[in-house]
């Protein structure tokens, strides 16, 4: 890291606003979505957090189905196998063939602001699939 | 351990988000994450630079924590052992860990803060840090 990266000052990172999507694969040794996400700071003060999502689970179901949508919108060559966030508003989606696609590089407006709608439904849903985990482990409220 | 990781030009050819180093004896992948890459700080005046290191664009590493360094640091730090299971940090099953470590020298940015607190994250089967508030 010995050669600092030019910065973009006109790139304003507007589009997204946490809950940001920073990292998504399905692992497939665990069966499941492997999920890191920078958190609403209301939902957590941690600068990421992450949960696991089964693969079989209707959750996993619902990931598989999203994942398949950015494929179809990025006009991907072979199916997306993981998502990450780039910083700013740019992110990069590796396709199982080794291809990398970056957000910043695709050429229609229209079909941008799209994948950022399904980006952002994804991050809310892993989101919300974080709190259920986290109230799921705490315990009980006695009456 | 450390001859064996590469040297800097050749980890700097790795694409973001991929593996720069796979640590043999647990499985667990330590990946590159260019948004907490250093940038050029000093062209940044007081806004601009909390801008630059604000959740949206990532914290970020002052230049002298190399790729290699940080890799170095990061198999170092996974070795230590887990209070919660008793062992270093594996794969698999199922490593979900985070460990926070504050060191004596700055380590980089957090929303225009010096700061010298790294936090490394584990997720699945991939390892990264990144600067994190004291």
């Amino acid at each position: 890291m010995n050669d600092p990266i030019p910065i973009d000052l006109n790139d304003e990172g507007r589009l997204v606003d946490p809950p940001i999507i920073d990292f998504l694969y399905l692992e497939p040794a665990l069966h499941a979505y492997v999920a890191e996400f920078v958190p609403d700071p209301q939902i957590s003060s941690e600068r990421t957090e992450a949960v696991y999502i089964p693969q079989d689970g209707d959750d996993g179901r619902h990931i598989k189905e999203l994942v398949e949508e950015l494929g179809h919108l990025l006009r991907a060559s072979s199916p997306v196998g993981r998502i990450f966030h780039k910083g700013s508003g740019n992110f990069g989606f590796y396709l199982r063939d080794n291809s990398l696609i970056e957000l910043h590089d695709f050429p229609s407006p229209t079909v941008t602001q799209e994948i950022y709608d399904v980006l952002q439904v994804i991050s809310n849903f892993v989101q919300f699939a974080f709190l259920e985990e986290k109230k799921s482990q705490q315990p009980s409220a006695r009456p | 351990m450390a001859e064996a990781v590469p040297t800097d030009k050749l980890l700097r050819a790795v694409r973001d988000r991929e593996t720069l180093w796979r640590i043999p004896a647990t499985g667990m992948e330590i990946c590159r994450a260019m948004k907490h890459e250093p940038i050029d700080f000093d062209s940044l005046d007081r806004d601009e630079l909390a801008s630059h290191t604000d959740d949206r664009n990532g914290s970020k590493f002052l230049s002298r924590w190399t790729l290699r360094r940080l890799v170095l640091w990061s198999v170092e730090q996974s070795e230590v052992i887990d209070p919660r299971t008793g062992r270093p940090w594996r794969f698999p099953p199922g490593a979900k860990s985070r460990v926070k470590v504050r060191l004596a020298e700055p380590v980089g940015y957090v929303r225009g803060e010096l700061v010298h607190t790294i936090t490394m994250v584990a997720r699945g089967r991939y390892i990264h840090a990144y600067p994190d508030e004291d």
